[in-house]
């Protein structure tokens, strides 16, 4: 059920998505605790992260760093001071009973992330990010009747970062995700954006409108969205929830509702009667944050270009299309690999380089996982190589995908040209030879050839495979057709 | 005359995760009250507004994010009372969700 | 009886070892306890006998025993705040103060009683009794760091670690006739110091004479990477005290500290040590501090605030008092808290949860945050025109009688009514014995600039010389 359906004609979501990222460092946000996953329970505490009496917080400088290169990432403003604040609430994964972060004054505020939507780009406001720490990680149903708490991630620095709600449909608000993540994880590089081990968590507010109208409705939060795909299925379901209410002539409820990935659908969270009253004051255990101009820079100077930059100059550079620009700009690793194969076959090979990449490469990386680069799959003088072979009609597309499939595997580290001509796998280029093998197929088969002089044109493909595998797969394509007609149209005449 | 009615003080006292009886809750509501109405000297003072965090005489101050040398071991079933599993074990809140944007 | 740290030294020279002195302190504290009503200055001590023999006695303060505030962390004794929430309470850490006592020789002999989470100004509000006066058993030793002073005055030991908020330190070293001294925010390291209010709390130290003030407080000053508020500022250096003559000092005497209930007997006593400061060659100059009257209300919007918050985590779920009778967290929640908190803890979280809490942060907590910056602002102003230190009474009245103002809280929140504005303003100040009054004793204060301990205590060196103070002789304290 994707958006726009017939239930919701006629109305509008408007859509603001709350993100938190757990940010790279080695240690803690406020202590000296190894911020590390995946540790023994409880085994990375200490007296600050466990709020003992008598503990003090200290910020680390990296998560600052890391904030404001994720900032700039987004196109955000830093500002010079800003100020952590207490968020103060009970729960047994927060130790202190109030978090660490930032209300009033936060590090950074409007940038922006461009998202495809349809046809046309759109720009999401990015309201602002800012800095605060991590609580535990609770469990409701380890033990009957009971939390049970991992403080391990207590404290763990976070950058928080919220959207203008300008975002119009659940499949904007899944583009918009996908593309931070991008963002985040392979431009800023400062956090793994792992949905799945916690390392990002999303939740959305939504409220809907009549398509036009520029108010704006009561909205709800939507929580427990683990996956970008549950995003937009929760939202989906919200969205039509809502414009359900509404042309009931009801009222939308403000309140906190939890998505269900079994039923699909969000349901009001319990206990949610008061609104909590955080009671946010200014943080007394802690100077302003000061960011100076020289910090600012070295992180402006951390940042690979950016990918709406890169994506221009890609289409424009190579005369690529959005579409390949795009996912030649996934990651910067990919980009810089594929300039450096370019450099090497020349600029008018740029297609057929680019369509390796995104084709048998690609699938390779898929198959290794996560974090596999193409430089570990070949270096690129030698894909290079492999596509300038491929241009000289060396080899065939099937020749040249059996090639890379070598130099992945068991021909890996050796010299393309080695590899082409152990395997057999240039195409014959004498035409002798090709004759040969046409004469022989075509005597093989006289009725077919008979059909063909009998106007059957479609039969040359009956022929062309019959080339093919007599060549074992060497017969360069465009010759063989180009001299299999030649052969059986002078039959035809003699 | 500041007053601070019943039903103000039991919400604090929510707030502030305090189990108060009626008596404490009176007794509370009055002190509290009195307390208040010698705070109108607040008012009388003229403040100067100003833009931007307050400063606060205190110089910046980050650490390195390296590990501290002198961590403590803190043997895990020192954490609290009821460990289970390397887990600390407490009572379940009748509502699920957590705050960090997780639950 | 070991009454000042050349007194210990002297002793250790004599051949005795840390361990003796140790023993001491023990004796001594035996003597005060087995008497009628006992002074309930100590909530645990160490045992002597444990503690290492001669070693070799290096550092500053080698083999000089001390005491410490029971809200101030220590691995080899129990820190329980005053509170039942924390009875029993092992701390798996030392706070840098104490570390750094420690590194300088000194030996620890035991936690002193306080008003719980230093919440009060007179150890009544203590959940294991309260302290008395070494100079009459039915008055209070002052407070929070009551425990401390009575211990001090009373010779147990030659100095000791309180803690200030709003005048903890100042206002029972005037009580007890002691030298009560509160260092500028951010002077001390507030890691291991349990947090009431976080911008206003300060370790602080009581002694009998103003010169073992400035050698304690050189040794645990300094920045600590534990504590983010604590400042890299030259050392405040004891010998520097010598050097501060009085001639040429300008000290202002703010006109609003001369109201505000002052005891007739108090301002006797005060104008006297004035006059003695103004012949020495200190020029007097009366100035104004225009938001004086506003000092108490904003610190009691202000520190219940910030105590509200930061007793937040004692919830039961990990250490300390824990109240599971009920069904479920919220029951967990609020009966250990209501069980483990006394009646004026309470009344401050209430209090605080209240001035930050939806619809009345503005025009409590946002309000006081401002009238705190104009009260700085005062301070600036004055100091700005050439005044060196500001010099008042420290308490409007001797030590009051125990029950006496327990049961009107906005009168026991007013005898801090002269020490309140220095910790708004994060200025130090220390309080010196100037007289007894009716066989009790009373203090006056010098407040100055941030960072200028060393003339701050210079002056009060010269102060001291001056009045020539002694304590008022009663059998059984320290004559
Ligand atoms: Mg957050
Ligand atoms: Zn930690």
């Amino acid at each position: 059920m994707s958006a726009g359906t017939i239930g919701t004609d006629g109305w509008e979501a408007v859509i603001g998505i709350e993100v938190h990222v757990q940010l790279r460092t080695r240690t803690k946000m406020f202590c000296g605790c190894l911020a590390e996953y995946g540790a023994a329970p409880n085994s990375r505490v200490c007296p600050v992260c466990l709020g003992l009496p008598g503990a003090l917080p200290v910020p680390n400088e990296q998560a600052v760093r890391l904030g404001v290169r994720a900032a700039l990432a987004l196109g955000c403003s830093i500002h010079a001071n800003s100020r952590f604040d207490r968020k103060n609430y009970f729960y047994p994964d927060l130790p202190k009973g109030y978090q660490i972060t930032q209300f009033d004054w936060p590090v950074a505020t409007n940038g922006s992330v461009r998202i495809r939507s349809g046809d046309e780009e759109r720009s999401i406001g990015v309201r602002r990010l800012h800095l605060e720490e991590d609580a535990g990680k609770s469990q409701h149903d380890r033990f009957d009747g009971s939390t049970a708490v991992d403080l391990n991630r207590a404290g763990v620095p976070l950058a928080e970062i919220v959207t203008e709600p300008d975002l119009r449909s659940p499949g904007e608000a899944r583009a918009y995700l996908t593309r931070l993540k991008q963002l985040l994880e392979h431009f800023a590089a400062v956090s793994d954006c792992n949905m799945e081990e916690g390392s990002l968590r999303a939740d959305a507010n939504l409220s809907v409108r009549r398509v036009g109208s520029t108010a704006l409705g009561t909205k709800t939060e939507v929580k427990n969205l683990n996956s970008f795909a549950h995003v937009e299925k929760a939202l989906t379901y919200e969205f039509e929830r809502q414009v359900a209410v509404l042309e009931a002539g009801d009222e939308v409820r403000h309140e906190t509702r939890l998505y269900d990935p079994g039923a699909s659908e969000t349901r009001p969270m319990r206990g949610k009667e008061e609104a909590t009253d955080y009671r946010y004051f200014p943080e007394p255990d802690l100077p302003l944050l000061e960011i100076d101009e020289a910090v600012i820079e070295e992180e402006r100077d951390n940042l690979p270009e950016l990918p709406d930059q890169l994506e221009a100059r890609l289409q424009a550079q190579y005369e690529l299309s959005e579409y390949d620009a795009r996912l030649l700009g996934m990651t910067p690793l990919r980009a810089v690999y594929f300039e450096s194969v370019v450099e090497r076959t020349g600029a008018e090979l740029a297609k057929s380089a680019a369509n390796l990449i995104m084709g048998d490469l690609a699938a390779e990386l898929n198959r290794r996982g996560a974090n596999a680069t193409e430089e570990q799959l070949m270096s690129p003088e030698t894909l290079a190589r492999i596509v300038s072979l491929r241009s000289e009609g060396m080899l065939s597309s099937g020749t040249a995908s059996e090639a890379l499939r070598l130099l992945i595997g068991e021909e890996a580290g050796q010299d393309p040209d080695d590899v082409v001509a152990r395997h057999g796998l240039a195409q014959v280029q004498d035409d002798s030879q090709l004759l040969a093998w046409i004469s022989e197929v075509v005597q093989a088969h006289p009725d077919e050839s008979a059909r063909f002089r009998g106007g059957e044109e479609k039969l040359i493909g009956f022929f062309m495979g019959a080339v093919m595998r007599a060549s074992g797969g060497k017969a360069d394509p465009g010759r063989t057709r180009e001299a299999l007609t030649g052969y059986l149209a002078a039959e035809t005449e003699a | 005359m500041t007053r601070i009615d019943p039903e103000t003080v039991r919400h604090v006292a929510r707030l502030a995760r305090l189990r108060l009886d009626e008596a404490e809750v009176d007794q509370l509501g009055s002190e509290m009250s009195s307390i208040l109405d010698h705070f109108a000297a607040l008012e009388e003072v003229d403040v100067a507004r100003q833009e931007g965090p307050t400063p606060r005489s205190i110089d910046p101050f980050l650490r390195q994010d390296v590990e501290s040398a002198d961590q403590l071991t803190l043997p895990v079933e020192s954490l609290a009372p009821d460990v289970r599993a390397g887990l600390i074990v407490v009572p379940r809140l009748d509502a699920l969700g957590g705050k960090n944007g997780e639950s | 009886m070991i009454r000042t740290i050349d007194e210990a030294r002297s002793l250790l020279a004599g051949g005795s070892t840390g361990r003796d002195l140790l023993e001491r302190a023990a004796a001594r504290q035996a003597e005060l306890e087995s008497e009628d009503p006992a002074l309930n200055a100590f909530l645990s001590t160490i045992e002597p006998e444990s503690q290492l023999g001669s070693g070799q006695e290096a550092g500053p303060l080698a083999g000089v025993p001390y005491a410490v505030k029971d809200n101030i962390c220590t691995p080899d004794l129990p820190t329980t705040c005053g509170s039942l929430i924390l009875e029993g309470y092992r701390s798996p850490f030392s706070a840098t103060a104490v570390a750094r006592l420690d590194a300088a020789g000194a030996r620890l002999f035991g936690k002193t009683n306080c008003d719980e989470f230093a919440m009060g100004s007179s150890t009544e509000n203590s959940a294991f009794g309260p302290s008395r006066n070494p100079f009459d058993r039915d008055r209070v030793p002052g407070g929070s760091s009551g425990g401390s002073a009575a211990a001090v005055a009373a010779g147990v030991v030659p100095f000791a670690l309180g803690s200030e908020t709003g005048g903890s330190v100042r206002q029972p070293a005037s009580f007890c006739g002691l030298v009560g001294l509160k260092p500028s925010y951010g002077r001390v390291s507030r890691y291991g110091l349990v947090a009431f209010a976080s911008s206003l709390d300060q370790i602080g130290i009581l002694t009998r004479g103003v010169r073992d003030a400035g050698q304690v407080l050189e040794i645990i000053s300094g920045p600590d990477p534990r504590d983010a508020t604590c400042q890299d500022r030259p050392l405040p250096r004891a010998a520097a005290l010598d050097g501060v003559q009085l001639d040429g000092q300008v000290i202002g005497v703010p006109e609003e500290y001369l109201g505000f209930g002052l005891d007739g007997e108090v301002r006797q006593a005060f104008d006297a040590a004035l006059g003695q400061l103004e012949q020495a060659g200190a020029r007097i100059r009366e100035v104004s501090l225009p938001s004086a009257p506003s000092a108490i209300p904003c610190y009691y919007v202000i520190a219940p605030a910030e105590a509200s918050s930061n007793l937040a985590r004692y919830d039961g779920v990990r250490y300390g008092f824990r109240d599971g009778s009920g069904a479920g967290l919220e029951d967990l929640y609020s009966r250990t808290r209501a069980g483990g908190f006394g009646a004026e803890v309470k009344r401050r979280i209430m209090l605080g949860t209240f001035a930050l809490s939806a619809g009345y942060f503005d025009e409590y907590y946002g309000r006081a945050l401002l009238v705190r910056q104009a009260i700085a602002n005062d301070f600036e102003r004055v100091f700005d025109s050439g005044v060196d230190a500001l010099f008042t009474p420290t308490t409007p009245t001797p030590a009051f009688r125990l029950g006496e103002k327990i049961a009107n809280p906005y009168d026991m929140y007013l005898s801090d009514v002269y020490t309140v504005s220095a910790n708004l303003a994060g200025l130090p100040a220390v309080s010196v014995p100037i007289g007894n009054i009716g066989g009790l004793p009373v203090g006056a204060q010098f407040m100055a600039p941030r960072f200028t301990e060393e003339t701050m205590l210079g002056l009060a060196v010269r102060l001291e010389e001056l009045v020539g103070y002694a304590p008022p002789d009663v059998d059984g304290a320290a004559a």
